[in-house]
């Protein structure tokens, strides 16, 4: 409080001293090009007392007695602005144009940036499109401060993970909520038979007018219960009015495997060299051909198979797209037709998709408005039978398997040139067979469709209801032909059809005023209400027809199996944000919502969640005036709030019994556990933030955070003699803080030449506070032990190897070297977590050309590279065929620094998932280079173009690491194993604008 | 104006019924409170019951022990599984798996005994008591055999904690648990409580509630559902290997002279064999089995491991063939060596067991037998030799062991001796799940002459911490009362 007085007195202080002088000349200038503005107004804030400039753009006004010293500048087309009164003042106004730049998307509400108090990052829509990505979530990567986008696989049309500001939590979901134009919409993977279908690859980039997203408490807690892990603000654009516009775009791209560390298997002769030695130290005569091991050196002259060659190839990617946009009067469109194709770098792996938009608002009359956004589209997701993630990464026909783990002395084909089915070791499925004969996909039909009215009975008040439908319905078939499945099922075919509706309404109420001029009060009052509704229907058929792959009537029970699945949810919400600032210096804003979600139990089942933030704009302060042509903005913020989650299952709080079938009768098991005090975890944060520009060259944000999630929704062990391996249970507590900077330069901006650049950089610490009682670590290889930080490897300690006779030495728990793998004891090593991520980015242009540089990086985070565990596994899997690395192996007595000697089908446990593995996945990747060209508008005019772009990009073009295999990223938690590996892509493409 | 008081009319009714928006109960599954609340629903789980016993002799029973005895090998072809096994490689993280589907198993007949007691479910009038009773025979014999075969895996054999008069962990049994309680954190009980507090009481109360005509009803494998002699037979396994031999002998018996069980021999033995979807209710060898069938969902991997593909892209993983010291065993004309063994052209020099040769749907639907006519007989005749159980009609332990023998077409034994029983035993049931349990309650140790494996295992001395296996290290640390078994990583 006394704090508060003393800033008062100053104030007062401060406006005294003013009183002083009476009359006041400054300049008036365009921002843009810093001609004076002539006739431009001039008013004394709160008085009658104003004047305009002249041609000059220079101007003197008299403040009276007892007024305020600040300025409202204005001039028609340009912004309003608001300054300090002082003699030689030069104020410098942006074109209304610029205008919408200064303004943020925040949650049912636009507000200006001078007015945010939370912590907000926002990249515009342009900015984005540039990057030649198919989905927007791969776009966000490296591009703001505290949002780290993680892939596990470069599968066209793969979901990636987004951690905003760290994970927060051990059992419910950590990915951010997705809002499309003030309506949460469904994210993360919605494949049914597919790898993966990203559910927001269907947004076409080129549409986003703006992404903010919400970080911190303040900012995210209008989201309240589904705000814990970030909000992710999506805004379409929409036309304006008197200006149409067509734009046709067109790119095309091929793109390869990244394989920037050269990543090989081993070759014939090196195959056959560790084959055979391998098998020498188990024992087994390789010389005689009689024995079963015989394995002579003269295999390599029958020539060998790549097979990783024989099962990639180049792949490509076309994007087609018209645009048009505009309006007349009172009504305005935006419309987008699109059309994306990539085809993997694995036949018959692809991407397609498809979609419309059209975006209309009409203002019926001074106070009416409504609008639509509908969007309708088309996905399909090709894939290999049986690949790669979410299944078994290790079955035959997953290419990348397959590619590395078969014998190079294998041949892929018979002489005869049919497919060679004599491949024992990946039982006999030849993958290139597998991967060209047959048939999976997924193909989702979508609709996204959005109705709002606005009525504005008097300038103060608004009601906005905004009432949206999605609807998602998903075919997908998969045909294995019968040298596909690995038993004698015979060919098998396996569709499924899955639906899901989201209903969502959400109304509010605005009152915004300006009392005085300088008392600015903003309150909205809300409701939202959301039902979801999937169900799932799936038939699988054994020994059908080759040739007529269909489910045919009739055909024997035990040769069909029907699955089916419903689930629903539902949330009610009601909120109210209230603001106020006063004289644009000082913002205070406080938030309450109110949550009901149907995954809690009837008494547990409402959460109440709220927020309070301040800022001040200490760059409007008087005593800032006479430094403002150095610091032009400088602004304090803080917020404190807590926030939900409830993402977890839908059902997670009732003890189920599920039905099953036993002796041809059915029957019922125990399937959960009930939790009937099931309620929501709730995430605490404190932010302080402070925004500045310098110069008029260098803005930035610098951003400290502490969030601790409490009740963590966490599937909490049990010991299995209580007959369940774990209980949905409110247990523990993380904290995650840190600090982002994020920092842009306007380092030229001349009209020929511009410079600018932008960096950021976040360092996120995690610690696990407290778990279940008692409860000292959860996990076994991969930790959240209490006390250390989120994720934590504690792997068996392995030491090297026995110069003496090659085997695996580790330390047991006293200390002592040991070679026997079961007495190895399991230390800390390390966690996945980075210790920092960033991303830098530059745009250099020169009349029409221009470059633009995206890199990212991310460093000091462990990870076990299961994939090079998988070959280098000292001849645990037979045949199998190792990497290059693999075979610095012992060889004879003496030998030091060496891998573990090789025996065929080794049983010693030498390769179990230990120190050994452990790698350093930072990496700095070279996201997108582009090299664009605007031809000159006199060449384009002639041809009623009024503007075209032709540019080439690379993306992925390279990555600095050092991880033994592809590619660095192995997700969140360094878990991944043979999954489609990175790409990297080159792409042309052009433009035009009509 | 209007909008106004219409939008507030909204509201006001959204309000109202938010609770009822807000109930979503699971439209898939049936919660816990009404699942148990009639006797249908107790009946229901009792099936339900049966279901759990699968993750175990659907693979580990049948197919881990047998590869850790001796009695399998890894096969020329193999996709890599059963590599760890042979060479007896557990450890707390990578164990068994048996712990955790038996508690659960334990759990969901403790919840079904529980309803049972309580009697507070609801009937139909034609229900009657006697129908409960045979109920909850059949969940405490589960129990009960749950029990058993995590006593038999996780702790040393009783006779010889017994003989040694061990205590402290080495006579360490598992927690007795009958009642549902998440919070409880038990201690292991000793092996002796686990039998004579646990296994014991509940087959007997099995065999006097249950009602010597009672079959469960509309069941597709009636030899695979609990009846009288199913209790009286798991009663005499029970009891020898709690040395109660003259209570085994008895309870062989019975079974013996139910009538209902016949000791074969030729085709008629083999013919038991071929991958049939029901066993015949009278007349056979099968006393009690598992009943596994694609219609029913389940599945098992013994088939699909003991079988190597004949051709290529053919069935079977061949992960697992009969080792040459288990096939040396046996006479030339031992029709479990000639009938339920083969070659395959494609692999000379190796055998495979035939006796989960698939039924409808292929190789991995397999009935799973757990208790045959042969083990009364040879469970009587070690209780005559080691125990000196009397039998009527039976002059001396060489006769049942003959009966078996002989009836295999083998040469008859001319002594009965321990080790005797225990190889016909190991010929007889090889690859059902009892060489490793024979040879811990019979005291032997394990020589493999065909081992290509770490050597340092080739042979397991008894006694050794090595026939306990570990206590998953879930419940060690996740159980501060819980000890883990000596030799093993104690997290």
């Amino acid at each position: 409080m006394r704090k508060l007085t003393l800033l008062l007195c100053a104030l007062i202080a401060g406006i005294s001293v003013a009183m002083a002088q009476t009359s006041i000349s400054g300049t008036v200038l365009s921002a843009e090009n810093d001609e004076p503005i002539i006739g431009a107004s001039i008013l004394v804030k709160g008085t009658n007392a104003s004047t305009i400039t002249d041609t000059d753009g220079k101007f003197t006004v008299k403040i009276p007695d007892g007024a305020g010293r600040t300025l409202v500048i204005s001039y028609i087309g340009m912004e309003r602005q608001e300054a300090f009164a002082r003699n030689g003042m030069v104020v410098k106004l942006n074109s209304a144009d610029q205008a919408l730049d200064d303004v943020v998307v925040v949650g049912y509400q636009t507000i200006r940036k001078e007015a945010k108090t939370g912590a907000i990052a926002t990249v515009e829509g342009d900015d984005l499109a540039a990057i030649p990505e198919t989905s927007v979530d791969r776009m966000l990567s490296g591009k703001m401060a505290g949002v780290s986008v993680s892939s596990t696989n470069g599968q066209p049309g793969a979901t990636t993970e987004i951690r905003i500001r760290g994970t927060s939590s051990i059992g419910a979901g950590n990915e951010p909520l997705y809002v499309v134009d003030g309506i949460p919409v469904e994210s993360g993977d919605v494949s049914a038979l597919s790898n993966s279908m990203n559910a927001i690859a269907l947004i076409n980039p080129s549409d986003i007018a703006s992404i903010t997203v919400l970080k911190d408490a303040a900012a995210a807690s209008i989201y309240g219960s589904r705000a814990a892990n970030g909000v992710i603000l999506i805004t379409t654009k929409s036309g304006e009015a008197g200006k149409s516009k067509i734009t046709a775009r067109a790119r095309y791209g091929i793109s390869t495997l990244a394989n920037d560390n050269n990543f090989e298997m081993a070759n014939l002769e090196e195959y056959i060299q560790y084959q055979r030695d391998a098998r020498i130290n188990a024992g087994y005569d390789v010389d005689t051909p009689t024995s079963e091991y015989y394995f002579p050196k003269s295999l390599a002259a029958k020539g060998g198979t790549n097979w990783l060659k024989e099962l990639t190839r180049t792949g490509n990617l076309q994007e087609y797209e018209l645009i048009a946009s505009g309006g007349s009067g009172k009504t305005t469109y935006y419309t987008s037709l699109s059309y994306n194709k990539t085809e993997g770098i694995v036949p018959n792996v692809g991407f397609e998709k498809m979609q419309v938009r059209a975006n209309l608002d009409t203002e019926l009359n001074k106070w009416l408005k409504i609008g639509t956004r509908l969007q309708g589209g088309y996905m399909k997701s090709s894939d290999v039978e049986n690949s790669l993630l979410g299944g078994d990464g290790l079955a035959p026909s997953n290419p990348f398997y397959s590619g590395m783990a078969l014998a190079p002395t294998m041949p892929a084909f018979n002489e005869d040139g049919s497919y060679n089915f004599d491949l024992p070791f990946v039982f006999n499925v030849n993958p290139l067979a597998a991967m060209r004969e047959s048939d999976k996909y997924d193909k989702q039909y979508k609709f996204n469709g959005t109705a709002y009215l606005e009525w504005k009975p008097i300038k103060q008040l608004v009601f906005r209801t905004n009432n949206a439908i999605e609807f998602a319905y998903i075919n997908s078939r998969q045909f294995s032909p019968a040298y596909v499945n690995q038993v004698d099922y015979g060919a098998s075919l396996n569709t499924a059809d899955v639906q899901y509706r989201l209903l969502t309404t959400s109304n509010t109420i605005t009152y915004d005023d300006l009392f005085n001029d300088v008392h600015s009060v903003n309150v909205l009052l809300g409701q939202e209400a959301n039902a979801y509704d999937y169900s799932f229907n799936q038939a699988i058929s054994y020994h059908v027809n080759e040739s007529r792959p269909y489910h045919g009537a009739g055909v024997a029970a035990e040769d069909q199996q029907a699955n089916d699945g419903v689930t629903q949810t539902a949330m009610v919400s009601f909120f109210g944000v209230a603001e106020y600032s006063y004289d644009g210096r000082y913002y205070v804003k406080g938030s309450i919502r109110t949550d009901g979600s149907s995954k809690f139990g009837p008494d547990r089942r409402w959460g109440t969640f709220w927020a309070a933030s301040a800022s001040w704009n200490m760059h409007n302060e008087a005593f800032m005036q006479d430094i403002k042509d150095v610091l032009n903005v400088l602004k304090l913020r803080y917020s404190y709030g807590v926030n939900g989650n409830d993402n977890i299952a839908s059902y997670a709080h009732y003890g189920l019994y599920a039905d099953v079938v036993y002796n041809g009768v059915s029957g019922q098991v125990p399937a959960q556990l009930e939790n009937r005090e099931l309620t929501w975890e709730t995430n605490k944060t404190h932010n302080i933030g402070v925004d500045f520009r310098l110069f008029d060259r260098l803005s930035g944000s610098i951003d400290w955070y502490t969030r601790r999630t409490e009740d963590m929704l966490i599937a909490a062990p049990l010991p299995y003699t209580t007959g369940f391996s774990s209980q949905a249970q409110n247990v523990g507590k993380i904290r995650n803080s840190g600090i982002e900077i994020q920092l842009d330069a306007d380092i030229f901006n001349t009209n020929d030449f511009r410079w600018n650049a932008g960096v950021n950089f976040a360092a996120n610490r995690s610690k696990v506070l407290e778990l279940s009682e008692g409860q000292d670590f959860i996990g076994t290889s991969l930790r959240y032990v209490v006390g250390d930080q989120l994720y934590t490897y504690w792997l068996y300690d392995y030491v090297g190897v026995n110069p003496q006779n090659g085997n695996a030495l580790w330390r047991n728990e006293d200390g002592l070297l040991t070679e026997n793998a079961q007495e190895a004891r399991r230390i800390r090593a390390g966690s996945p977590e980075p210790l920092w991520t960033g991303g830098f980015n530059t745009d250099l242009s020169w009349k029409g050309i221009s470059l633009s540089i995206q890199l990212e990086a991310r460093y000091g985070n462990k990870v076990v590279n299961s994939d090079r565990q998988l070959f280098e596994s000292d001849g645990v899997y037979g045949d199998q065929n190792i990497w290059k690395g693999a075979l610095n192996y012992w060889k004879e007595p003496g030998d030091t620094n060496v891998l573990p000697k090789p025996v065929y089908n080794n049983s010693s446990n030498s390769s179990q998932t230990s120190t050994r593995y452990l790698e350093d996945g930072s990496y700095l990747r070279i996201k997108d280079i582009t090299l664009a060209y605007n031809l000159p508008s006199k060449w384009t005019q002639k041809a009623l173009m009024s503007g075209v772009r032709i540019y080439a990009s690379a993306l992925n073009l390279y990555t600095f690491h050092n991880m033994n295999y592809f590619d660095p990223e192995h997700g969140t938690t360094g878990n991944t194993i043979i999954s489609y590996p990175m790409t990297r892509s080159m792409i042309v493409g052009v433009d035009i604008t009509f | 104006m209007k909008k106004i008081f219409l939008s507030i009319a909204v509201l006001g009714l959204a309000l109202s019924s938010c609770d009822d928006f807000l109930t979503k109960d699971p439209l898939m599954n049936q919660t816990s409170d009404i699942a148990l609340s009639t006797f249908e629903g107790i009946d229901d789980a009792t099936e339900g019951n049966y279901l759990s016993v699968i993750s175990w002799y659907g693979a580990s029973f049948p197919l881990t022990f047998d590869v850790m005895c001796g009695n399998g090998m890894v096969g020329p072809v193999n996709t890599g599984r059963m590599r760890q096994e042979p060479a007896w490689n557990f450890t707390p993280t990578s164990e068994l798996g048996l712990w955790a589907s038996a508690y659960s198993a334990i759990l969901n007949c403790n919840k079904v005994l529980a309803a049972i007691n309580q009697n507070e479910f609801t009937r139909t009038s034609d229900v009657t008591e006697a129908d409960i009773n045979n109920v909850k025979a059949e969940n405490l014999f589960l129990r009960a055999l749950a029990y058993f075969d995590l006593v038999r895996v996780y702790a040393q054999p009783y006779g010889y904690i017994k003989e040694k008069g061990l205590t402290g962990v080495e006579a360490m049994g598992v927690p007795i648990i009958t009642v549902e309680d998440i919070t409880a954190r038990p201690a292991r009980n000793t092996v002796a409580e686990v039998y004579e507090n646990l296994i014991i009481p509940d087959l007997e109360e099995a065999e006097r509630l249950m009602d010597p005509s009672y079959e469960r009803a509309d069941v597709a494998d009636r030899v695979a559902t609990i009846s009288t002699p199913v209790i009286q037979a798991m009663m005499a396994r029970v009891y020898l290997e709690h040395e109660d031999f003259q209570l085994a002998a008895d309870y062989a018996t019975k079974v013996i002279k139910n009538g209902r069980f016949r000791l074969l021999s030729g085709n008629n033995f083999l013919s038991m064999w071929k991958g049939r979807d029901i066993a015949p209710w009278t007349g056979d060898e099968f006393i009690f089995e598992v009943y596994v069938a694609q219609s029913d969902g389940s599945s098992t991997a013994l088939g699909t491991y003991l079988t190597a593909p004949e051709e290529i892209g053919g069935a079977g993983y061949g992960d697992v063939r009969m080792s040459n010291d288990l096939i040396n065993l046996f006479d030339e004309t031992d029709i479990r060596y000639t009938g339920l063994t083969k070659t395959n052209p494609r692999y000379p020099g190796y055998r495979w067991c035939t006796k989960y040769p698939g039924k409808t749907g292929g190789l991995q639907y397999n009935n799973v037998p757990v208790i045959r006519i042969s083990e009364m007989y040879l469970i009587r005749s070690e209780a005559m030799l080691r125990g000196n159980a009397v039998v009527s009609g039976v002059s001396s332990p060489l006769d049942d062991l003959n009966r078996v023998a002989t009836s295999r077409g083998a040469s008859a034994y001319s002594t009965a001796t321990v080790s005797n029983i225990f190889e016909e035993r190991r010929k007889e049931f090889f690859f059902e799940g009892y060489v490793f349990f024979d040879m811990k309650r019979l005291q032997i140790s394990l020589y493999r002459e065909d081992y290509d494996l770490d050597e340092t295992v080739r042979d397991v001395e008894f006694p050794s911490y090595r026939w306990a296996l570990p206590i998953p290290e879930n419940d060690v640390l996740n159980n501060s009362n819980m000890d883990q078994n000596p030799g093993y990583q104690q997290s």
